[in-house]
């Protein structure tokens, strides 16, 4: 437990002050967009309707549909103005975070802000025109310090929402603190989830609290109150960033997509650079394009992929071809048509399996996908979040006619637990994972080669493609891993009790490798 | 001396029209009350002299300048303006609102620090309430604060809109003579919109009945109460007469 705590608290400056930079640009944005909003709609009520309806409609968005879906918008637009003008910008991480944090930002400030300066005294109004202010006199010296309180109430909800939504910007490539609560969740590691948890609400309690004093300060006119709380935010802030300034070589980001042998490998890699003496940056929990479209981008240097995912959901291939004609394939592909690297494959599979308990297997008499189909219509399907629309599936289900009575969409670590309670019958598990030998599954064989082979592959980045320090730091990494080592690194960030962390599994499964390397 | 030039103002769908072809003249140093039930176009008819509402056609002149030439914010620093709902600035301390137009024009600060002193005296208030917030006053003494304010950059023509309206009639008496004292004092041009005819009679030296937009009587108070009148303008004026005779009578009833 201790040791979960502490290497979260590593991890901490590189992840508050990221969540700190993306919460206050947003609520930054936010003010300078909202507020003259807010103006224009409290002046001419006929803008007010439309702009707090699109404000409103924007927030019943879910949070995190709202962060993903700036990543396919950007991608469109940075397409479009890479034609045109030969920009292109980063369609994962902080812009798109900082763009759907902002917009979600925008509700309360625009609401308190047309009600604020629609609720000042006709009377004082009128005033102001009388003694001969100018609208805009009148709005800097009149309404505006009258409609502050209101208005600093709805910045500090806003910075609240903030700090709370930028936890969501993790599966879009932008490290925050959300970065403990999504590792967490997939290795079930609830320390992590909590901590992340613990650190977001105490930075929005301190950074709600700062802003109180100023509302506070606005509302009673007292100049110090406004004072303090400014100075409260702004040396907090540059506490934050601080915290991060350290010294380092260049530059590199690893990738992970979401589920613990990523996160396991993602350490490793960087563990490998670290030992060169380069400073790395873990960009976590990807879906599986994103990891693939950042690659190709620059924004990750390299990550690992699998590569019958490479083969149907990156190159949409539908042939299964034999395994070495795949990988050389593969790595053809990548180079020609992207200048991304096949560095090699680790040496395992983590191939999409049909998984069920060896007990229930037994008294069903299933042994293959084949035994399988003839019994899915009493059964239950239990699949991960990606499974369902992925072409494996469609591939499945055309060679083996498989039709299940029921389907349910998990992610990876509740999708065991189902199977362990019973709830569904059957899994998408991977080959690779660690709860197989835990849990004492079986993974079906696939007769009909249906699913495509899966061996985890090194890929490195265009932009990196001649870098020799990567190169020197991931080489050694090809053909070391065996399956075994990777379950049992798997099973070691999975299990319940004697928990590790991905980085603790990852010095765990270094060490083994060279066991493995000498003995050899 | 403000001048009304066939001054029409109507509004897009409305029946009929707020002010209807007004032409009037009021010379400088008087004192005018404006007087006529609600809607009759009286307080319309007042913030056209300080733009607070441009009038649909027609041209109105202060000192000879037509009013549309002049940046309203310009004219309305010239020109006082005091009403009902006084509108002093919560925020600031009642010398602030004193000196805000004084420092919207850029005077400078010890001009405007004596100036802020003049006026307390002017109005009858003490120094020690300049640091004061509104809030802390009686409603005579906020709307003396109002006139102060302004008073304060020294115009010539002050404009009132039921300045009295909301106090009681104690304050509401020795608040309108004090005014009618500055008046003289200080040698202004009044236009004050009221809807007490009392009020008008005791205070000013003409008064305008209004009525649909239009005046219908306009002369001194004594030949408005001449009983051959208009008769609309007789049973208006009728009232504080009746009202008059009957607190005689009650008085000379209790002397008995």
């Amino acid at each position: 437990m201790s040791e979960q705590v502490a290497a979260a608290w590593r991890l901490l400056p590189d992840y508050l002050s990221a969540h700190v930079v993306l919460s206050a640009c947003a609520l930054a944005a936010a003010l300078l967009i909202g507020l003259p909003l807010a103006v224009l709609a409290a002046r001419r009520p006929a803008f007010a309707w439309p702009l707090l309806s699109f404000a409103s409609l924007v927030q019943t968005i879910p949070g995190l549909a709202l962060l993903a879906l700036f990543y396919p918008l950007l991608l469109a637009l940075s397409s479009l103005s890479g034609a045109w003008l030969g920009v292109t910008f980063p369609a994962l991480g902080f812009l798109p975070s900082l763009l759907a944090l902002t917009l979600y930002a925008l509700l309360p400030i625009l609401r308190n802000g047309v009600t604020g300066l629609a609720g000042v005294d006709r009377a004082v109004v009128e005033a102001a025109k009388g003694v001969g202010m100018t609208p805009a006199q009148s709005l800097l010296k009149v309404e505006a310090p009258l409609a502050a309180p209101v208005i600093m109430a709805g910045v500090r909800t806003a910075a609240v929402w903030t700090i709370g939504a930028a936890t969501l910007a993790t599966p879009i490539g932008q490290t925050s603190l959300g970065n403990y609560i999504f590792s967490g969740l997939q290795t079930e590691n609830w320390v992590f989830v909590l901590f992340g948890c613990a650190a977001s609400a105490g930075l929005a309690f301190f950074v709600d609290q700062a802003l109180g004093l100023v509302e506070r300060g606005a509302a009673l006119r007292d100049i110090r109150r406004i004072f303090a709380g400014t100075l409260f935010l702004i040396i907090g802030t540059a506490f934050a960033i601080g915290g991060d300034m350290r010294p380092g070589g260049s530059s590199y980001t690893i990738g992970a997509k979401n589920f613990s042998e990523q996160f396991i490998l993602a350490e490793l890699m960087s563990k490998r650079l670290e030992a060169e003496g380069a400073r790395v940056k873990r960009t976590e929990g990807l879906g599986s394009a994103i990891a693939w479209r950042a690659l190709v981008s620059g924004e990750i240097d390299a990550y690992v992929d699998y590569s019958g995912t490479l083969w149907s959901n990156v190159m949409g291939r539908k042939d299964v071809p034999s395994r070495d004609v795949m990988l050389a394939e593969i790595a053809r592909w990548m180079k020609t048509e992207h200048g991304v690297d096949v560095l090699g494959s680790l040496g395992f599979e983590n191939a999409y399996a049909m998984v069920m308990k060896r007990s229930r297997a037994a008294e069903l008499k299933i042994a293959s996908i084949e035994d399988l189909s003839r019994r899915a219509p009493q059964l239950v399907l239990g699949a991960d979040i990606e499974f369902l629309d992925r072409p494996e599936w469609a591939a499945l289900r055309q060679a083996y006619g498989l039709d299940f009575r029921d389907r349910r969409s998990f992610n990876p670590t509740f999708m065991y637990r189902a199977l362990g309670g019973g709830e569904v019958d059957v899994i998408s598990g991977f080959s690779s994972d660690g709860r197989i030998l835990a849990d004492d599954l079986l993974a079906l064989n696939d007769p009909k080669n249906a699913i495509p082979s899966y061996d985890a592959l090194i890929l490195v980045s265009p932009r990196r493609a001649q870098d020799q320090t990567l190169l020197r730091a991931l080489q050694p990494l090809v053909g070391a891993i065996d399956v075994t080592l990777m379950r049992e690194a798997n099973l070691s960030v999975d299990r319940d009790a004697d928990k590790l962390t991905p980085r603790a599994a990852a010095d765990a499964l270094e060490a083994k490798m060279k066991t493995a390397a000498r003995s050899r | 001396m403000i001048e009304f030039d066939n001054l029409v103002l109507s509004y897009p769908g409305g029946a009929r029209r707020a002010l209807d072809h007004v032409s009037l003249s009021i010379p400088s140093g008087a004192f005018v009350a404006l007087v006529g039930a609600s809607g009759s176009g009286k307080t319309s008819l007042l913030k056209t002299i300080n733009r607070l509402i441009d009038p649909t056609s027609g041209v109105v002149r202060v000192d000879g300048e037509d009013v549309s030439r002049v940046p309203a914010p310009d004219l309305r620093r010239r020109i006082g303006y005091a009403f009902q709902g006084v509108g002093l600035f919560p925020h600031m301390s009642v010398a602030e609102n004193i000196a805000v137009t004084p420092r919207l024009l850029g005077w400078p600060g010890p001009e405007i620090d004596a100036r802020v002193r003049e006026l307390l005296e002017l109005v009858d208030l003490p120094q020690d309430f300049s640091a004061r917030a509104p809030a802390m006053l009686s409603g005579g003494q906020q709307q003396r604060v109002g006139v102060a304010r302004a008073l304060a950059a020294r115009p010539s023509v002050m404009l009132m809109d039921e300045p009295f309206g909301a106090l009681d009639p104690l304050t509401r008496d020795t608040l309108g003579d004090a005014y009618r004292a500055l008046h003289d004092k200080l040698g202004l041009t009044t236009i004050m919109v009221t809807h007490d005819i009392q009020e008008a009679v005791l205070l000013a030296d003409r008064i305008i009945v209004m009525e649909a937009g239009k005046p219908i009587a306009d002369g001194g108070p004594r030949t408005l109460l001449r009983p051959d009148a208009d008769p609309r303008v007789a049973a208006m004026m009728d009232v504080p007469r009746r009202q008059a005779a009957r607190v005689q009578a009650m008085l000379g009833a209790a002397d008995v």
